[in-house]
């Protein structure tokens, strides 16, 4: 257990610079790129005073290496700057539109697994076989599907059958929950609050169904190949000559060894989940970060829009390293 | 001495039919299930590309043109329909399929141009470079790719450019880690010794002995690198920072026949929808079936 202690602590020394990558590239991207933001946003027609005013405001005509630490020693101080928009510290804002993000990525996530994992297992105990391809090429073609449009047609489905389900927002207006954690569901359950409950899932359903259902074809792939290996090694060909059923030998030999793959393909899938939501939530008009961005960009808020991305560099760099630590928790092999 | 072939660019065209002339085996899974999966996919991106160069003589009307009522459904006149300006829905869908496949094009030189030599230096030379680059490269592809391009593209402003670049800049690191790994291992080979031996320069090395043997892994990476690219334009063009609205292209289309959805108005999301969706399928297809026929673990199987 020590060793898994220092290998803990190593790791998250080693998060220190992969964070600090991370937040240079995003610097670099949003400073440094076109020249002058202030240009980059309302373009080159804008009278010079008017940028100069606003290249003062955001501390952008500063030497950059200044700029560079301005940047991170705000960010150590939890200053992710003030959005221009609604004059609210950014940090706030986000916190206000990220639970209904949580929310989502959590319900997608859970839909994903429930359909991918199993659809994976069946393709490759009919490896070779019609419904092998059959479920391959589901895989491909809703990876294929651009996630808006995917959202867009359950909305006009829903529509032209008419069938009662809320297709944009969180929550029926009234209808909120008390708020703790700011997850709809999880507040509703908490304060034993049934109406609010159905009304949060009911506007969960197709958000989650769509985002869920792109990210199944990519747990479906893993989960098929990862199958197809250990349905290879020795031990499971042992199992079989024994006579155990095959269910038995998928589920209780192959799968075990088959799915800690996946988990370490969880911080790629992670970045997909995140990079869908946004899609998925400017498709549902549901209020979370991803929408958030969209009208910052929109707005041409530039602070905020740096606090955002900031923000997604900063999730990246944690769940990577909540994935590594998971990893050397489930895989006793992993060195540490 | 210095071994350096007196026509390079001779021997550099023989290093690349060498390669090609790898895909002999081709033939040898005629039949097989990648091989549909090929054939299909081939079938559906040559169908788009004829779509793509044949735009001016395929599409009826202007696709910027009121051409006449709007949102007329499909009808024997416009087989799309029309949509709110009363444009021509097919014309902008065949037009559409330029725009999409242009950026996917220009994205996938710009990420090669940019991911291929960093990744062939960086697995060459190793050391501080490589750990540096890596690092690097690795951070980049751990970001969740269609924000970063939201990133890059709100800062460079809309154009069919712009948005390639923006692209290119996601997926440069995925050319530049198949290339090192690939170049990781092609680098102890014997041959590379055996040129090093006769005292060929590191220049020679990577670009006559090294490059021509990691290119075939770059097919298939292309082809799956191109069908994300896609996906990632058409979601910039949805969010609203992806190319000039002047410019018909299936993503902005998408976007922009949302707000009719309580009109039922399907035709106008769906057409441009599965444009994309088709040119996506084929490039995975495609992509897939030479991921398993060039893998030699896979082929086992």
């Amino acid at each position: 257990m020590a060793a898994l202690r220092v290998y803990i602590v190593m790791r998250v020394m080693l998060m220190i610079p992969m964070v600090l990558i991370l937040l240079t590239i995003v610097f670099f991207t949003l400073r440094i790129l076109p020249g002058d933001p202030v240009r980059a946003m309302y373009g080159a027609k804008i009278p010079p005073e008017v940028a100069e005013e606003l290249l003062t405001e955001w501390g952008l005509n500063k030497p950059w290496h200044v700029q560079y630490i301005d940047y991170l020693s705000g960010l150590l101080r939890g200053d992710f700057g003030i959005s221009y928009r609604t004059k609210r510290p950014v940090l706030v804002e986000i916190f206000t539109y990220f639970p209904a993000t949580l929310e989502l990525s959590i319900f997608s996530m859970i839909i994903a697994i429930v359909f991918g994992i199993p659809l994976g297992v069946y393709a490759a105990h009919k490896r070779g076989e019609p419904s092998d391809c059959l479920c391959r090429i589901l895989a491909i073609s809703i990876y294929a599907m651009p996630i808006f449009w995917l959202g867009l047609m359950l909305q006009l489905m829903v529509i032209i059958l008419d069938i009662p389900i809320p297709t944009g927002s969180r929550i029926s207006p009234l209808k909120e929950p008390t708020h703790i954690t700011g997850l709809y569901v999880l507040d509703s359950l908490l304060t034993g609050n049934v109406d609010s409950l159905v009304d949060a899932l009911s506007h969960l359903f197709l958000p989650s169904i769509t985002l869920g259902l792109v990210l199944s074809g990519v747990i479906t792939r893993m989960t098929r190949s990862n199958m197809l290996d250990t349905l290879r090694t020795d031990y499971v060909t042992a199992a079989r000559a024994r006579g155990i059923a095959e269910w038995r030998v998928l589920i209780k030999y192959a799968f075990r060894n088959a799915i800690l793959p996946v988990v370490t393909m969880t911080g790629l899938l992670f970045a997909l989940l995140l990079a869908g939501a946004v899609l998925t939530e400017n498709t549902f008009n549901w209020p979370g970060l991803g929408t958030y961005l969209v009208t910052c960009i929109a707005n041409r808020d530039y602070p905020a829009i740096q606090g955002v991305i900031t923000f997604y560099a900063l999730i990246v760099g944690f769940v990577s390293l909540i994935v590594d630590i998971v990893n050397a928790l489930l895989d006793p092999r992993i060195k540490y | 001495m210095k071994v350096k072939s007196e026509r390079p660019m001779k021997q550099f065209k023989g290093a690349i039919l060498q390669s090609i002339s790898r895909l002999d085996f081709l033939s040898s899974i005629k039949g097989r299930a990648e091989w549909y999966m090929m054939v299909i996919g081939m079938s559906i991106l040559v169908l788009f590309l004829g779509i793509a160069v044949f735009a001016p003589y395929i599409s009826p009307h202007d696709p910027n043109a009121m051409v006449d009522k709007p949102f007329l459904p499909p009808n024997s006149k416009h087989i799309m329909g029309t949509n709110q300006l009363g444009q021509d829905v097919f014309s902008r869908f065949v037009w559409g399929s330029r725009t999409s496949l242009l950026i996917a094009g220009l994205s996938t030189i710009i990420a090669f141009v940019i991911g291929v030599p960093l990744g062939l230096l960086s697995g060459f030379v190793g050391g501080k470079l490589d750990r540096v680059l890596s690092m690097i490269m690795d951070a980049i592809y751990a970001f969740p790719g269609l924000i970063l391009a939201i990133a890059v593209a709100t800062m460079l402003g809309p154009g069919i450019l712009n948005v390639a670049v923006s692209l290119a800049v996601v997926y440069a690191p995925t050319y530049f880690r198949v290339i090192r790994n690939q170049t990781l291992s092609v680098r102890e080979q014997l041959y590379v010794e055996a040129a090093k031996a006769l005292g060929a320069d590191k220049m020679t090395i990577m670009s006559y002995y090294i490059f021509p043997n990691v290119i075939p892994s770059v097919v298939v990476i292309s082809s799956l690198c191109i069908a994300d690219a896609i996906l990632t334009a058409a979601g910039l063009s949805f969010i609203g920072v992806g190319i000039s609205p002047e410019i018909p292209d299936w993503g902005y289309d998408v976007s922009n026949g949302q707000r009719f959805l309580t009109y039922r108005a399907w035709w106008i999301i769906t057409f441009p929808g599965l444009g994309i969706l088709f040119t996506v399928i084929g490039f995975s297809l495609l992509g897939e079936s030479l991921d398993e026929i060039l893998n030699p673990k896979l082929r086992e199987r």
